[in-house]
């Protein structure tokens, strides 16, 4: 019954979170991950979270919303990078979750240019 | 009356379309996204959004008004942008409770297909303003839609003020005290 406070079993949801953040961070047209202003985008673990990505595991699939910082590049349209987004998220999840990625959500939160805030 | 109105299904008014016997007044007022006042408009940020059978890309109204001035500042002869009023420095309240969205000398108006942008800058002292005007529009209609998909209606161009380059040469070699700022 104890066990229950410091099981080690991994939670789905979190681990998933952080390997997707990881996966994310490599990509050019994204300069970070946001949890947004408003209503905060994140996964929530035991003494962890991730911002910038809700991970939500249902019985059959996961539910991904991510949200993130563009990188300003005009040769690009931004929903390309969406695209590009929800490639790595379902190929991260593939690996780790045997249950559909649907629908993955992208939210860009804000904008970034070299040299410039 | 009724019938002659145009249905724009947006997600917005996506659950009021369903409801056939609302009042005229009621569907007027729901269409209408800065009339709603519900929790939702002030909870979630007014955004531009692409829903695809894999998920929703949602663009926030930031990323449209950091292009627009990413766009202006691309053009030689665009000194710098001005901030719309001494306001802009609580910026982030005006946004949240008005719907607006400043950044950087830009305010941006996005309603369900257009934008309108407002841009005030200062030029360099030198160059054609009409030109550098109709290139800073054309500059940003194209970015913004090449990024977002938003198409713009109109950009508002206020030319605030010259900057002379002699000056900065000129102040450069001066003390910094006897600068008006």
């Amino acid at each position: 019954m104890a066990a229950e406070h410091s099981s080690p079993m991994i939670d789905p949801a979190i681990a998933l979170a952080k390997a997707i953040a990881g996966a994310l961070v490599l990509l050019p047209g994204c300069v970070r991950l946001d949890a947004g202003q408003f209503s905060p985008i994140a996964t929530y673990g035991p003494g962890e979270r991730v911002d910038g990505i809700a991970v939500t595991v249902l019985p059959d699939r996961v539910q991904v919303t991510v949200a993130l910082v563009a990188r300003y590049d005009p040769s690009r349209s931004l929903f390309s990078l969406a695209d590009e987004v929800r490639e790595v998220v379902s190929g991260v999840a593939q690996l780790l979750i045997p249950l559909p990625v649907r629908p993955i959500d992208v939210v860009i939160t804000d904008l970034e240019a070299e040299g410039q805030g | 009356m009724v019938e002659q109105r145009p249905e724009r299904p947006t997600t917005q008014d996506r659950s009021v379309g369903e409801r056939s016997g609302s009042s005229a007044v009621e569907r007027v007022a729901s269409s209408v996204p800065s009339m709603t006042s519900g929790s939702t408009s002030l909870t979630r940020p007014r955004a531009t959004e692409l829903i695809t059978e894999n998920g929703r890309t949602t663009i926030a109204d930031t990323v449209v008004a950091k292009i627009a001035a990413i766009a202006a500042r691309e053009i030689p002869g665009v000194h710098e942008l001005v901030p719309h009023s001494a306001a802009s420095a609580i910026a982030g309240l005006t946004q949240r409770v008005t719907g607006d969205v400043r950044t950087a000398g830009v305010r941006v108006d996005i309603g369900e297909q257009e934008a309108v942008i407002d841009v005030r800058m200062v030029v360099e002292y030198g160059i054609s303003i009409p030109q550098v005007a109709e290139a800073v529009r054309r500059n940003i209609m194209n970015r913004i839609q090449g990024l977002t998909g938003l198409s713009v209606r109109e950009v508002n161009i206020e030319v605030t003020d010259l900057f002379f380059p002699e000056d900065v040469a000129a102040e450069a070699a001066r003390p910094a005290e006897s600068r008006g700022a």
